[in-house]
């Protein structure tokens, strides 16, 4: 059973088209990218699956039905902007928050101390959430979204406002969630992040999916005529190829018209001055698809 | 536990440690109890400072005797003429002093002399001292009786009964009334803050995912609601203790009395009247970004609150008149009206049921309404409901 289905989905405002024939699933067990520029309509989608929003047409389905009150306790959100209750205590929010989710209160005092001292806030648990940092207020955000540990996980910009250190820290705790069989959901404008961590991702641009799929297998749809080798030889004077750049070690050799990889593989291989270490088809970076695509727009 | 007595208990807790919170339940009985003080300094001074007197006719005792008999009088002292006691006076050795003219007992007039500043009661005074001093030698009881001119009157009512009709019964009635609104008002800004910020800050987001907005209402609601109501026991109680210590402590002070039924009236019809309000403001609360958007709104909601007041002369003069018992029926009006002619006349019973049916139902109905607003108001982040949009969410089917 998939966690999440939505089907044709429209939504409208004014004359706003928030949501286009919005269609994916996701499974227990992976992470799946939401993306798209600001105001592309990602939001509108979560708040839709999050029943916050009723669709103009179309359907969805979380845990195989419509929503219910109980299967919100099986849900955890981290809305993009963030604030809690400033003049509460950080252990007070958490364990209200854990109480509408339905947790006991021994329970959730339990998972707060392990998550709290993971995240390397336990010292701060009696201090007011105004008096955290930015970054503090994301963990703690985190942890308010995974402590009733829900089977759904919806985490939009999860690393905002995060050093390298805690983003790494978060990244992992997002990867066990999932090898753990829980759906994760992720929104982000982080690219690179998307690449290591997303099983499968779709890219929202006016309200409509412009592109569905596998993480390598978007990038391979969108893998031009470039390839990456390293190694020791001409390469700069190969027939075979149009452009050649050396960057750290490697060179990117862009094909002539007509040539295929194949074609010059066979060349490296059958050429006594060239000696060859690694060969793969340069995969273009998301952040480079998601300017192709999106920026054109933005650009023009 | 029940997800809307855990958001009510939150918002019970969070708001009464605020420093505001506590700083709104005990500022009002601490600056009334300033006020107090310093008036009652002020004059207690005054009280302790000396009055000149000239007596030409002869006729009052010697000061320190006079002292004898009554303890609590103002210092009385004798001066030669009026040149010595002038010169007192400038020397502010005196607060004030009086000159007894010669033929006093033809004419029986005193004159007081001050420089703008006498204690107030100092005519009292003077004729206490007239009195005991002519009354002396006299018999005992008479001057006993007459000393203090105190009049005992048993007051008795052939008036129907209709609770407490007493002028102090009818003010209290009315201040009842003002606690309580301000206890709603002013525990009503907690609310209105609490909910645009959890709106802009997203945190609404985080429990509508977790509850259904009907329980977030109602839980916030009846959290104010006890909020507003330990406000206004607080100030209740400080109130009925000063009335106990002023009706301990000075014998002139009026017993103040009011019916089992105006407490019932006043408590009654408050709650439904606090959750329709509560409502209101969370639907301001809803539809606006910032809380400097909602105040004139809630203006607006406390001037129709008090609007009964522009009646008052009207009410008190025919509490059964058809404007009475109009603006019973308006749930805005209609605790302070009905509050007032409980006081006033025997409201008949359909009347006290419609006015609180009305009320209660206005209340029901406001916290459906807001509930719908709740679910509607959320994705328009940043920007305000238009009216139009406030009428279709609540239209709209959600369910």
């Amino acid at each position: 059973m998939s966690s999440v289905v939505l089907e044709n989905v429209t939504k409208q405002f004014g004359s706003t088209q928030a949501a286009n024939d919005v269609s994916f699933h996701v499974e227990p067990g992976e992470i799946f990218g939401l993306l798209g520029p600001n105001g592309a309509g990602k939001t509108t989608t979560i708040r839709m699956m999050l029943d916050i929003l009723r669709p103009d047409n179309g359907r969805i389905e979380i845990f195989g039905g419509s929503m219910t009150e109980k299967k919100k306790n099986q849900i955890g959100y981290l809305p993009e902007e963030r604030g809690l209750y400033a003049d509460l205590k950080l252990m007070d929010v958490i364990l209200y928050l854990a109480s509408l989710k339905g947790m006991r209160k021994e329970t959730a005092v339990s998972a707060a101390e392990t998550y709290l001292k993971r995240l390397d806030l336990w010292e701060h648990k009696d201090k007011k959430m105004s008096a955290l940092s930015r970054g503090m207020h994301q963990k703690a955000q985190f942890i308010v979204t995974v402590l009733h540990d829900p089977d759904l996980i919806i985490v939009d910009e999860p690393f905002s406002g995060l050093d390298p250190v805690n983003t790494e820290l978060i990244r992992r705790m997002i990867l066990e969630l999932r090898d753990q069989g829980k759906a994760i959901i992720m929104s982000t404008h982080q690219m690179h992040q998307v690449e290591a961590m997303c099983d499968r991702m779709v890219l929202i641009h006016h309200g409509r999916i412009v592109l569905d799929g596998a993480v390598d297998a978007v990038r391979r749809q969108f893998a031009g005529n470039t390839v990456e080798v390293s190694g020791s030889g001409p390469f700069d004077q190969l027939p075979q190829v149009q452009l050649a750049q050396h960057h750290n070690h490697t060179w990117q050799l862009t094909l002539a018209d007509g040539v295929t990889s194949h074609e010059l593989l066979r060349e490296l291989v059958e050429n006594e001055a060239i000696t060859v270490e690694h060969f793969s088809i340069a995969l273009p970076s998301l952040n480079e698809i998601f300017i192709r695509i999106v920026g054109q727009d933005n650009l023009d | 536990m029940n997800k809307t007595l855990l958001v009510m208990r939150h918002e019970f807790w969070r708001h009464i440690k605020r420093r505001s919170f506590i700083f709104a339940v005990l500022g009002l009985p601490a600056i009334m109890l300033l006020v107090a003080g310093g008036v009652i300094l002020f004059f207690s001074q005054k009280a302790e400072e000396p009055v000149g007197v000239v007596d030409r006719a002869g006729v009052l005792m010697e000061p320190a005797v006079y002292q004898a008999i009554n303890e609590d009088t103002i210092p009385f002292i004798f001066f030669v003429d009026e040149t010595a006691v002038q010169s007192a006076l400038s020397q502010k050795e005196i607060q004030a002093y009086i000159l007894i003219p010669a033929d006093y007992l033809e004419s029986g007039r005193v004159t007081l002399y001050h420089q703008g500043d006498a204690f107030d009661e100092i005519g009292g005074e003077v004729a206490d001292y007239l009195r005991t001093s002519l009354l002396a030698g006299g018999d005992p009881l008479l001057l006993e009786r007459f000393r203090d001119n105190n009049l005992d009157v048993t007051f008795i009512s052939l008036a129907p009964d209709s609770g407490s009709d007493s002028i102090s019964g009818i003010i209290l009635s009315f201040v009842i009334g003002f606690i309580f609104l301000i206890g709603i008002f002013s525990t009503s800004g907690f609310l209105i803050q609490a909910i645009v910020d959890e709106k802009e800050n997203r945190t609404m987001e985080i429990l509508i995912t977790s509850l259904k907005p009907s329980q977030l209402i109602v839980g916030k609601i009846i959290g104010l609601v006890g909020l507003g109501f330990i406000q206004i026991a607080v100030w209740l109680g400080l109130a009925a203790l000063g009335i106990a210590i002023a009706q301990a402590n000075i014998p002139q002070f009026e017993p103040v009395t009011f019916s089992r039924s105006t407490v019932l009236v006043a408590v009654g019809w408050f709650v439904p009247f606090y959750v329709m309000i509560a409502a209101l403001i969370t639907a301001i609360g809803i539809s606006i970004t910032a809380v400097a958007e909602g105040q004139s709104i809630v203006a607006i909601i406390n001037i129709l609150s008090v609007f009964p007041l522009y009646f008052t002369g009207l009410i008190f003069e025919s509490p059964n008149s058809a404007l009475s018992v109009t603006l019973s029926l308006i749930p805005f009006s209609a605790p302070l009206t009905i509050l007032t002619r409980t006081q006033l006349t025997t409201v008949p019973a359909w009347q006290y049921a419609l006015s609180w049916g009305i009320l209660a139902g206005t209340a029901v109905l406001a916290l459906f309404l807001v509930s719908r607003l709740l679910e509607f108001g959320l994705l328009r982040y940043g920007k305000k409901l238009a009216f139009r949009n406030v009428i279709k969410a609540v239209r709209t089917n959600t369910n």
